[in-house]
């Protein structure tokens, strides 16, 4: 059966293949794994620096293979720890060992394999390597002549006493003693600004491995401590505050109290390159494409790898550049592998694209370009990874989902802030104000109050018209009672029946010339006031002195009765009230 | 200016934009709306889609002048004020909205000029029958309080006059202009007219038309007191 068909042979052989090969997976998996590794990568002469062994097995340690130069500190740490794989359920036990110690030589050294022996079983580890680098010269702090007085003192030492924004500056304690110091007990750190913060990068020991150096002219036990990198973040001074501490030999010690220091932080140069990613150190950079030939439509994985030494932990991501048809999916993935050393940070950071490719055909992807700050060079320096061909195989099926994708999107990501109006909304704009029929109405009410006003006015006036005029009649009509009396009484009847009547007749034809109505008693002198002519003047004067006469019994005769009664005749005419 | 809703039935090009709008078909939309406007220009409704429809196609310019118009005709539509605010941070041009008028003024003016001319005639009304009381009263006291009414009577008749006033100038002004696009081609002003300097205003600068304007050029002067010459078929007046 197999022979009739060889394609299930070739089949049945892959399946193998992948059984075998995961059994080769787990098998290297399950082996008991023994690690070395050094802290920091570089080191300085003399600089003390960690070598951390690692093993999931128990067992005897063998640290042989270590280079001849290495002098081995007392201080050994070993010790086991245990954590649970939250996958497997199982527990899981890691057995360490920790070694500390210096080289006083520069050069490159391999650390390792270390074995550690179980039973009859022997398991390896890696090799590890270790940079060391001449001693980095530091410059110290003032001494004061009374620091010099004293059996011991410290300084603050700085590799730099100028430094860039940005770029590592090392910071150490020395101190010198005129005995042999054993320990060091109650330190208290020198104090860096708020903002910044101390890497700490070894020589922090109680244990002291002094040398004997000459000083102002007399010899000194001295020795490094608490050194630390510090990347100092603002322009200006950098004021590093002193250190204490107490200096022990044996159980005696002597208080030691540093100066400070300080440090000018100078700005990086104006005008950065465009790509400037705030490194200031030196750097590289170089990019890997996972795969060279991809289908259409497929996201590659585009590795932009950038080290070297400086502030490399602050740097900010390169821009990528790539051609049209190319798309960047999110963020880049950054993987991290620095350590903090003399140099500063020193190691490579990755940052992994997510990249579709759009477009078939053979693309040249440009290259990706970073400039950094070189402090010793004191200028920009560009760096650029090298153009890489890409190879994109045309997927017609991924044209056709793109070409609707496309349609989808346009009509998709409009936003809308308000939802559309259905309901129709009019608005008049025909304004009442500024017409005729506004102004008019507006002013209607006044013209009408001031048209009433005047109606009321012209109403009374018309009733006070018609009240005089009956009132007039009344007088006229009272004044021919009066003249008729006195006309039958001038030749036969008493003085009292006919001069009260010819005065009342004169008071009342005045009345009524006058206006003056309801008003019974006229003043003679305003009477004779009234007339201008003065023949009539003497006429009424006549006719009132008659009359007075007759009051007080001085009877005139009846002619002088007839001329009054004329007097009055030729003054009522005068007057034209009414016809004789 | 007065205000009414009705159904859609009798306007078939505000229905088709509508519809349009709602198949995001933006181009279509804005015809539609623009034609059903041509028919009834104080479609309020037609106005503010129209406006939702040139932003959807991101011609910001042309919605923030719809939107204007839209509050010309209503003051108090606060989500037109909302659309314009959002317009000017998608235009991201360092112009801003700012209104040409206070809340208050805008609270005022949508009242509408017609009716502080209502008011305003029933203040004169009540104004002259308080004189008449005021006249024939006989009680002293009486005479006082009809005095004291037709004097804030008489206040507040000028004061609905001058609102009717303000309302009815801010209805029917056409001098505030917005910049909707900006016209590259070539200028074809007389370059021997040295007073005229055409100047490109940022789309959505807000302006104020003063004086007649001069060929294809109109004298603007912007917020900030700024007198310029910019090219009619870069302005749109609201």
């Amino acid at each position: 059966m197999l022979l009739q068909n060889p394609g299930k042979i070739g089949d049945m052989k892959k399946y193998i293949v992948v059984i075998l090969s995961l059994f080769v997976v787990l098998f290297a998996n399950a082996q008991k794994k023994v690690h070395i590794e050094l802290t920091p990568k570089n080191a300085e002469i003399g600089e003390t620096f960690n070598i951390t062994i690692t093993s999931s097995v128990p067992g005897n340690l063998n640290f042989d293979n270590v280079p001849d130069l290495f002098i081995q500190d007392y201080n050994v740490q070993r010790g086991s720890k245990k954590s649970i794989d939250h996958v497997s359920g199982t527990i899981r036990a890691e057995y360490y060992y920790t070694f500390t110690g210096m080289i006083t030589k520069a050069g490159q050294y391999n650390f390792g394999p270390v074995f550690i022996t179980n039973g009859n079983k022997t398991h390896s580890s890696n090799k590890a390597t270790i940079t060391i680098g001449e001693k980095v010269q530091m410059q110290p702090g003032e001494v004061s002549s009374n620091q010099l007085q004293d059996p011991a003192f410290g300084i603050i030492q700085t590799n730099k006493k100028t430094i860039y924004e940005g770029a590592p500056l090392l910071v150490s304690c020395k101190i010198y003693a005129q005995y042999d110091p054993t320990h060091v007990g109650a330190y208290k750190s020198y104090t860096i600004p708020r903002s910044n913060r101390k890497h700490s990068i070894g020589n922090n020991a109680t244990t002291i491995k002094h040398n004997i150096e000459r000083f102002k002219g007399r010899e000194y036990y001295t020795f490094d401590y608490d050194k630390n990198i510090i990347f100092p973040s603002r322009i200006g001074t950098f004021h590093i505050q002193p250190f204490s501490l107490n200096l022990h030999q044996g159980y005696e010690s002597f208080p030691v109290v540093s100066g400070d220091i300080e440090i000018e932080v100078l700005p990086l140069p104006e005008n950065p390159p465009s790509d400037f990613i705030g490194g200031v150190g030196k750097f590289s950079i170089e990019s890997n494409l996972n795969s060279k030939t991809i289908k259409q439509g497929e996201v590659f994985n585009l590795k932009v790898k950038i080290s070297g030494s400086g502030n490399l932990h602050n740097i900010s991501a390169p821009e990528l550049k790539l051609p049209d048809g190319f798309t960047v999916y999110g963020d880049p993935i950054i993987n991290e592998r620095y350590s903090i050393d003399i140099n500063g940070a020193e190691g490579e950071i990755e940052y992994e694209y997510n990249v579709q490719a759009k477009n078939a055909g053979i693309t040249e992807l440009p290259e990706t370009s970073i400039s950094y700050f070189d402090p010793n060079k004191e200028k920009y320096i560009q760096s650029r990874t090298k153009e890489q061909k890409l190879n994109v195989v045309e997927d017609i099926n991924f044209i056709a989902a793109q070409e609707n994708d496309k349609t989808i999107k346009n009509k998709d990501l409009v936003v809308h802030r308000s939802e559309i109006r259905n309901i129709i909304s009019i608005v008049k704009n025909n304004s009442l104000f500024g017409t005729t029929i506004f102004w008019s109405s507006l002013t209607l009410p006044f013209l009408a109050s001031f048209f009433l006003l005047f109606l009321t006015k012209k109403r009374s006036q018309i009733d006070e018209n018609i009240k005089n005029k009956q009132q007039r009649n009344e007088q006229l009509a009272q004044l021919k009672k009066h003249i008729e009396k006195a006309k039958s009484n001038s030749t036969t009847g008493a003085d009292q029946q006919f001069y009260p009547h010819i005065e009342n007749a004169l008071i009342k034809a005045f009345e009524i010339k006058m206006n003056r109505y309801g008003e019974q008693s006229r003043e003679k002198q305003e009477i004779l006031e009234y007339i201008d002519d003065q023949e009539r003047q003497e006429k009424i004067r006549s006719i009132f002195a008659s009359c007075d006469q007759a009051k007080y019994g001085f009877s005139p005769d009846k002619a002088s009765r007839l001329e009054t009664l004329n007097n009055l005749k030729a003054v009522i005419h005068n007057l034209n009230i009414i016809k004789w | 200016m007065s205000f009414c809703a009705f159904t859609i039935d009798q306007n078939p090009a505000f229905q088709k934009g509508i519809d349009a709008f709602n198949k995001k078909d933006f181009a279509i939309a804005t015809n539609h709306f623009e034609e059903e406007l041509k028919n009834t220009p104080n479609n309020v409704s037609a106005q503010f889609n129209l406006g939702l429809s040139h932003s959807a196609q991101k011609n910001y310019g042309k919605a923030i002048v719809a939107f204007e118009r839209v509050l010309k005709q209503m003051p108090m539509d606060y989500e037109a004020i909302d659309n314009i605010k959002y317009l000017y941070e998608e235009l991201n041009n360092g112009e801003e909205w700012t209104s040409d008028i206070s809340p208050l003024q805008r609270a005022l003016y949508a009242i509408t000029s017609t009716t502080w001319s209502y008011i305003s005639i029933i203040l004169s009304i009540l104004f002259t029958i308080t004189l008449h009381v005021f006249r024939s009263a006989k009680n002293h006291n009486k005479k006082r309080l009809s005095l004291l009414i037709s004097g804030l009577l008489i206040a507040l008749l000028f004061f609905s006059l001058y609102t009717a006033s303000e309302a009815y100038q801010y209805e029917t002004s056409r001098d505030i202009g917005i910049v909707t696009n900006i016209d590259q081609s070539e200028t074809h002003h007389k370059k021997s007219d040295e007073s005229i300097k055409e100047k490109k205003l940022p789309i959505g600068t807000k302006v104020k038309r003063i004086g007649l304007s001069k060929g294809k050029l109109q004298k603007v002067q912007t917020k900030n007191g700024a007198t310029y010459y910019i090219r009619s078929s870069e302005i749109e007046f609201i």
